[in-house]
């Protein structure tokens, strides 16, 4: 309980001081959500021209790109922390948060919030309702709650991608960048399914770095097309937990990454 | 006023300086190589599906939509946008640009010249190892006459001057606003749509070509690229550079314009 | 639960040592990079590092309630043992137990009872006012509120601290963010209080100001104090200890008394005569400097004693005024610093000293 509430001022304090410039938040929150506009809108300019893609129809897609980009803007939004960590350890300010008794993980994972990436969740929001209005789909208690989970979960799986680049800054921070393959990359990716790519890339994407578990197991399961796509039913119930286990995975990884934090300028 | 081809050599220093200054963040630059590999390599998965599910001809092919691609990775990081990394923009922000005033050198070819070595730095270690490497893994087609290849490099240095002077113009409105992301990102996403670095212009739907027509942006990517893959020939290949070269001069002059504005602001304000 | 919260304290109290260091040591790895865009790409896969030993074999104790100067040059690894008593750093080999923690394996627990300063960056939020940033920390401790106020209350009349208290940290002058910060260090009560060069860049009033606030908290909080400085003056009026470190080796611990009479193998008297002597000479001093009525002489303090000399001075002339000077304590570090031999010899020859635990 002391953590809830110590994390909820922290967001509180955090969004009060990003309103204090206004007019740029209000510029910002909007060049989000126009560049991920555009960025379905090409999408559909595609499917204007070729009407389908590996048997999904455009809604089919925008389900897909939906549910990534919403799990993406709420982890960038919550796990800032993490995303940013690399200045935040060439600043010496990782010194600071050891020396304050609370867990590492809990205190980088409350130092910050970006609030502006409201922009792109709305957009990505938005494109999930439409696609679920285009697309009559049969929702039941079993498949809300499904769907409810797999959005927590993929969350969890991008802040756990976060949580892995920040890890390796404790050896090097020259080397986080190649961790945007899969955050940005991985949202690129996962709007398309993932029937259209190669073996090697959807085993690696699957059982690896479990992106396909984020949107593409659970859209089959939601949009009813498990059978058509010759993806085991087990493996789709299973798929919304990916999420959790990844991040649990990449929290182990941290704690022993923070055992061989070498400070600088010792 | 000294002659031009005198202080030439000076520019020519700062694009080298602003070249080198780069070369330090190698393996920063090496994990780019590798995402521009992966979007390069989701590009093509998508594309390959959707030709393979359409019957009917396409103003491009597979191949040569590839070679968009693996082009569009070479150029990616000489579009406009990644101007807000520069220390110029910093110096605006900080207002420490004033300094700038008292050296013998005219701002906003300084500017030009540093904006230039980094498009430099990323075309020679970005983007063509991409290019080559694009060669082995990828069927990339050629040019198939000298000509095609030479009008291409003269579309392409054009397009990288036009790039250099839209990140001035964007920029310096950092004199203006402290915050420049929201301009940046704004200009940022237009200049991607109607680049055609998302989709190519030749798979667009009409009335939306129509307008990517009127604009510079084109310019940027899909001119020089249609030059590459023989879309454009004969007289439309001097209109499109006319076109690039024309847009190009409409942007250094407006630069000129916001930078002057801008250092006045600067004078008055006593700052 | 609080029976045992009470035994507990009890505890911890008992313990006579407050910090205990014994055969302390860290490395740290320090790679090399490749040259070259084909060496940046061999860098990824396999690295060449050299070992740097940062702390070598350092062992040490510090009782409750003293002031220490913990002292070195540039790279001698002060901050590095600091780190390591705090929690920030997880030691190669040897033991550490502050308060009966072991910092980096109870690094939360000691977290409670230790307060940090560090003068080259602030520990508070950057952009949050004062205020803000101390209520945050009453969050985290936990701090009671009547605590809470006591001690807000106390650090306004000693530091001023109600002059800044709504100013965002960023906007604070050197001065005032370092007054805040020592202040923040202390609002959770801690028993220690690790201070890593807290008057770096400050001006003599702040300074003094600093100074002073230290000494009023040690005496009534009984609050333990292990400071690293440059300024020797710091270590002047506030240590009485002090623990010199040098190329990661401990090579004094002991009281600055000790220090200054070790290093002092000369001392300078100065005499004004009444009338002016053309033979001034005194056996076992050497005249080192003459003006007017005015001489000084130089003498060994293991050769003859202060007491003859000035005896023999007195019977054989009349004076005005007659003074004995040590060297100067910054001078005296230097020389240690530089000629570590000598001090090394030193060590063999007096055993007044508690020598621990030198590289053997």
């Amino acid at each position: 309980m002391h953590h809830l509430a110590l994390y909820l001022h922290f967001v509180k304090l955090r969004i009060r001081s990003q309103m204090a410039y206004r007019l740029s938040f209000v510029f910002d929150l909007f060049s989000q959500a126009s560049i991920s506009v555009i960025d379905f809108f090409m999408i559909a300019l595609l499917f204007n021209r070729f009407k389908e893609l590996a048997g999904w129809s455009l809604w089919e897609v925008g389900f897909l790109y939906g549910m990534i980009g919403v799990c993406f803007a709420v982890a960038e939004m919550i796990g800032r922390g993490f995303d940013v960590f690399q200045n935040s350890v060439m600043r010496g300010d990782f010194d600071t948060i050891l020396i304050r008794p609370l867990g590492t993980f809990f205190q980088v994972f409350s130092q910050d919030f970006l609030l502006r990436r409201v922009g792109r969740f709305s957009q990505a929001f938005i494109i999930l309702l439409i696609a679920n209005s285009q697309l009559t789909i049969s929702w039941s208690f079993v498949k809300v709650g499904y769907l409810l989970v797999s959005l927590v979960s993929g969350t969890c799986f991008f802040i756990g991608l976060f949580v892995i680049g920040a890890t390796s800054c404790f050896w090097t921070v020259q080397s986080i960048e190649i961790i945007n393959i899969f955050t940005h990359g991985g949202t690129f990716m996962g709007g398309y399914p993932f029937s259209i790519y190669r073996c090697w890339f959807r085993h690696f994407f699957t059982f690896i770095v479990p992106l396909a578990c984020v949107n593409y197991f659970p859209s089959l399961f939601l949009l009813e097309k498990v059978a058509s796509s010759g993806v085991s039913s087990f493996g789709v119930y299973l798929a919304p937990f990916a999420g959790f286990l990844f991040l649990s995975i990449t929290v182990l990884f941290w704690r022993w990454g923070v055992l061989h934090y070498q400070s600088t300028g010792h | 006023m000294r002659p031009l081809y005198l202080t030439f050599h000076v520019y020519l220093a700062f694009v080298r300086k602003s070249f080198q200054k780069r070369m330090q963040y190698r393996v920063a630059n090496l994990a780019g190589l590798a995402t521009n590999f992966f979007f390069l390599l989701v590009h093509i998965f998508v594309y390959t599906a959707f030709y393979a599910a359409s019957t009917e001809p396409q103003p491009l092919n597979l191949n040569e939509i590839i070679t968009y691609f693996v082009l569009c990775q070479v150029s990616f990081m000489l579009m406009p946008f990644w101007g807000a990394r520069s220390e110029v923009t910093q110096a605006i922000k900080d207002g420490s640009v004033a300094l700038q005033l008292t050296k013998p050198v005219d701002f906003h070819t300084y500017w030009f010249a540093d904006e230039y070595g980094r498009a430099c730095y990323f075309l020679f270690m970005r983007g063509l190892p991409t290019f080559l490497i694009s060669i082995l893994f990828f069927d990339v087609t050629f040019p198939q006459h000298p000509t095609v290849l030479m009008a291409f490099a003269l579309s392409m240095t054009l397009a990288i001057f036009m790039s250099t002077a839209i990140t001035i113009t964007i920029f310096s409105s950092a004199f203006w606003t402290l915050d420049t992301s929201g301009v940046s990102g704004m200009s940022g996403s237009v200049i991607m749509l109607f680049s055609g670095m998302l989709v190519p212009i030749a798979l667009w739907p009409e009335w939306l070509a129509h307008i990517a027509e009127w604009l510079p942006f084109a310019g940027l990517i899909d001119v020089p690229f249609s030059i590459y893959l023989g879309k454009i020939t004969g007289v439309g290949v001097w209109t499109a550079i006319s076109k690039q070269m024309m847009w190009t001069l409409v942007f250094i002059g407006l630069g000129r314009f916001l930078l002057n504005r801008g250092f006045s602001r600067i004078v008055i304000q006593g700052g | 639960m609080t029976e045992r919260f009470f035994a507990e304290k009890s505890y911890r109290q008992l313990l006579k040592n407050m910090i205990e260091v014994e055969n302390l040591s860290k490395t740290f790895k320090v790679y090399h990079h490749r040259k070259g865009f084909f060496g940046s790409f061999v860098n990824l896969f396999s690295r060449k590092h050299r070992i740097v030993q940062a702390v070598d074999n350092v062992s040490f104790s510090i009782k409750r309630g003293e002031v220490v100067g913990y002292l070195g040059p540039n790279g001698a690894g002060k901050s590095t043992t600091i780190k390591m008593l705090t929690g920030i750093l997880v030691p190669t080999s040897g033991r550490v137990s502050v308060n009966g923690y072991i910092p980096h394996r109870q690094r939360k627990e000691n977290a409670k009872h230790i307060g940090v300063v560090f003068g080259q960056r602030s520990h508070l939020w950057f952009d949050l006012p004062v205020q803000e940033s101390f209520e945050l920390l009453q969050r985290i401790y936990r701090i009671p509120q009547t605590q809470y106020d006591q001690n807000v209350e106390m650090f306004d009349a000693l530091l001023d601290i109600g002059a800044f208290f709504q100013t965002p940290v960023r906007q604070l002058s050197l001065g005032q963010r370092m007054r805040a910060d020592l202040a923040a260090a202390l609002l959770h009560n801690p028993e220690v209080l690790f201070l890593d060069e807290p008057t770096i860049g400050l001006d003599v009033v702040a300074k003094a100001r600093i100074r002073q606030f230290i000494q009023q908290i040690n005496a009534e909080r009984q609050v333990t104090v292990v400071l690293t400085t440059h300024d020797l003056d710091d270590v002047e009026k506030l240590c009485k200890r002090v623990i010199l470190i040098d190329k990661a080796r401990l090579c004094f611990d002991g009281e600055l008394a000790a220090l200054r009479r070790l290093l002092s193998t000369e001392r300078i008297l100065s005499v004004d005569y009444a009338e002016t002597y053309s033979d001034i000479s005194i056996p076992k001093a050497h005249v080192t400097y003459r003006e007017g009525n005015r001489v000084q002489y130089r003498f060994a303090p293991e050769e003859v004693s202060t007491a003859d000399l000035i005896g023999a001075i007195l019977q054989k002339f009349k004076i005005v005024d007659i003074s004995v000077q040590e060297p100067d304590i910054e001078e005296l570090i230097k020389t240690v610093y530089e000629d570590n031999t000598a001090l090394e010899q030193k060590f063999t020859e007096t055993d007044t000293l508690d020598l621990t635990n030198r590289n053997t």
